[in-house]
């Protein structure tokens, strides 16, 4: 699914070049469930938005599902962002004036889906993350754990083969946290590919993989028997 | 392609949102809007009342006007001159071959002139049958004098709508008789009604047909009474072919009536087509002063919107982020933003449509000058609006569409 080969990403500023990322490889499998940990400023986020498109690397090779994105133009990854990818944020990223149903259907004016089946396909994912009687509800409106609700909601609407999450609950509290994770458990359970970044032991403890990074680097890439899990 | 509505439904929202900011911003392009289609009403105005008072002198016709000369120099003028008379006109027929009509005209001084019903002080004008097709005068009532009226030296007159209602009130006037001095006329004739109020021209003065008795010239010249001395003719007005140029006719006809009358100043020549053509280059300067005024407030508003948008790109640097993190393209984004000024700008257009007419009214109920709607100043103003919000726009919109994703999202 995914395919990384020494990928690096280095930022110039002045007299001084930070390597954010460094020459980092890896592979994930379909209906992985990864967790990408790190101390602040270990390249967590980087990485994630390497992968999810946002950014382009400064060496290696990136392939998802068999194609090279490093080399792809602004277009195309929008479009692979649009289709391929559903990012989730840390501080949600809802359109503050729109209401829930708005926000969720937002990517699919761009895969140039009429007003009608966006509508539909946006109440139904609403639905399903347990939201939907908050439909025309403003981002304002809503508590903390709701509106990541809305972003995840958001984030599969078209179908995408991948879901990345950068520290998804760092803004919540535990017990909406754990909400949420049941929520990444469930798409995984449905066969979905979930790449989240944490800091925290136990939101990466849902988690069948870890890769902990240090500067820019992968330190370890470890696999936990799914009976490990907590549940 | 993306339905525009879309952008367009988000871009009316976001105005809605900011209401003053966006009216503040606007005033520019509103009263420069305004200045333009409040200058075309005026100027299209002037451009009928123009073409409306050229219709009544004939914009083929060249007139000829007797000036009046002091009396105690008449003796000594009439050595050499006549005055306007009858022959002039003859030999500006012979002169000039390329004719269609002519007309002379004579006033007849009045002392009193009533009907059974009522008394008048019309002006009593003796007039050739040709008259009424060369000054364009519509008949509403009756018929206009023939030729008939004329070699029979008919006692029949055609007059203004103003002297029927002065002489027969409501009655109708056609068969009814006038009395003008010692003579009675069968009035066979009522004028309609034109509305023009101006009493100037381009400097020549008009008349009104509305108070007006038309006799036939041959019954007025053989009938009534004249001073000794006084001029055959107050005016006579020849009509041009098609194609002729009427500067050049009119300077030919200036030269013989100047050797016919041995060099005394005693007439003079109006040409409506040089009138239209002065009255035009007066608009035309008119419409230069005024588009350079609204060019600037268009400009000035133009920047405005520039303005507000790059504030609103600022602003909204987050939500671009969210958009393009889910797919929206660059262009998408330029779109978006693209249509946002578009919205603005032809939003501040229609304001300024709905100023500019209130303007027009304004000045038309001041004034005095008439004003019309133009539809072409419609139509060229929101194009313009339009035109200046996709080029103002432009600059903001690439801005945010060039904005990088990760940096975007990072704003606040
Ligand atoms: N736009 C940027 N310009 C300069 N340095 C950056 C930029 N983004 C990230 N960095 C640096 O790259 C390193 C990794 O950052 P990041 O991936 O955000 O870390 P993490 O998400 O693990 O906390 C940090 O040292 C950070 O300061
Ligand atoms: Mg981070």
């Amino acid at each position: 699914m995914i395919k990384v080969h020494d990928l690096k990403k280095a930022y110039v500023m002045g007299d001084i070049t930070v390597r954010a990322l460094d020459g980092v490889s890896f592979e994930v499998a379909p209906n992985d469930f990864v967790a990408i940990m790190g101390s602040s400023g270990s390249g967590k986020s980087t990485l994630l938005n390497l992968l999810g498109c946002l950014d382009t690397p400064s060496g290696g090779s990136y392939i998802l599902r068999g194609h090279e994105v490093s080399t792809m133009n602004d277009d195309r990854l929008a479009r692979i962002r649009n289709k391929e990818i559903g990012f989730v944020f840390q501080t949600f990223n809802l359109l503050p004036r729109s209401s829930a149903l708005d926000n969720v259907a937002l990517p699919l004016i761009y895969s140039r889906i009429s007003r009608d089946e966006r509508n539909k396909r946006a109440g139904k994912m609403l639905q399903m993350v347990g939201l939907g009687d908050r439909m025309d509800h403003r981002p304002s409106e809503m508590s903390g754990g709701q509106r990541q609700r809305v972003a995840v909601a958001r984030a599969l609407i078209n179908d995408p083969a991948i879901i990345l999450a950068d520290e998804p609950t760092g803004n919540l509290d535990s017990t909406t946290s754990k909400e949420i994770m049941d929520l990444f458990v469930n798409l995984h359970r449905r066969g979905n590919t979930v790449v989240m970044v944490t800091h925290e032991e136990e939101i990466a403890a849902y988690c069948h993989r870890v890769i902990r990074m240090r500067d820019g680097k992968i330190m370890t890439d470890e696999r936990r028997p799914i009976e490990e899990v907590s549940a | 392609m993306i339905e525009w509505y879309q952008d367009l439904l988000q871009a009316i929202d976001e105005l809605a949102n900011q209401k003053l900011r966006t009216l503040l911003t606007l005033l520019g392009m509103i009263f420069g809007v305004g200045a333009v289609i409040a200058m075309l009403s005026v100027g299209e105005g002037a451009e009928r009342e123009a073409l409306q008072i050229i219709d009544t002198m004939g914009l083929r016709n060249i007139l000829v006007k007797s000036k009046p000369t002091p009396d105690d120099m008449l003796a000594e003028i009439r050595e050499e001159s006549m005055g306007l008379n009858l022959q002039d006109l003859e030999a500006a027929r012979d002169t000039l071959p390329f004719l269609t009509g002519y007309t002379a005209l004579k006033r007849v001084r009045i002392y009193s002139q009533f009907s059974q019903f009522g008394k008048s002080d019309a002006q009593v004008l003796g007039v050739s049958p040709t008259h009424f097709d060369m000054a364009n005068l519509e008949v509403a009532g009756g018929r206009p004098l023939t030729q008939l009226d004329a070699a029979g030296y008919a006692q029949n007159c055609v007059i203004g709508p103003r002297t029927a209602h002065d002489l027969f009130g409501n009655r109708d006037p056609i068969g009814g008789m006038v009395k003008v001095n010692h003579l009675w006329f069968t009035v066979v004739g009522v004028l309609a009604d034109n509305r023009t109020e101006q009493t100037e021209f381009e400097g020549v003065k008009l008349q009104s047909n509305r108070n007006k008795i038309f006799v036939p010239i041959e019954t007025a010249l053989k009938r009534f009474q004249f001073k000794t001395m006084e001029e055959e003719l107050d005016e006579f007005h020849i009509q041009l072919a098609e194609g002729v140029d009427s500067n050049r006719a009119a300077q030919t006809l200036s030269r013989l009536l100047t050797t016919r009358h041995r060099g005394v100043d005693d007439f003079e020549l109006v040409v409506p087509e040089a009138l239209l053509e002065q009255h035009r280059k007066t608009q035309n300067i008119f419409n230069i002063v005024m588009s350079a005024i609204a060019g600037i407030s268009l400009l000035v508003g133009g920047i405005g919107i520039m303005n507000i948008m790059l504030a609103n790109v600022l602003e909204r640097t987050r939500e671009i982020g969210i958009r393009r993190a889910i797919g929206a393209t660059q262009k998408d984004i330029q779109r978006l933003f693209l249509i946002e000024a578009f919205a603005i700008s032809f939003f501040g257009g229609l304001l300024g449509i709905l100023l500019g007419f209130l303007i027009a009214r304004v000045i038309a109920a001041y004034s005095g000058w008439a004003t019309a709607w133009s539809s072409t100043a419609v139509v060229l103003s929101v194009g313009v609006c339009a035109a200046i919000g996709l080029v103002f726009g432009i600059y903001p919109a690439m801005k945010a569409a060039r904005l990088d994703p990760i940096e975007a999202l990072r704003h606040d």
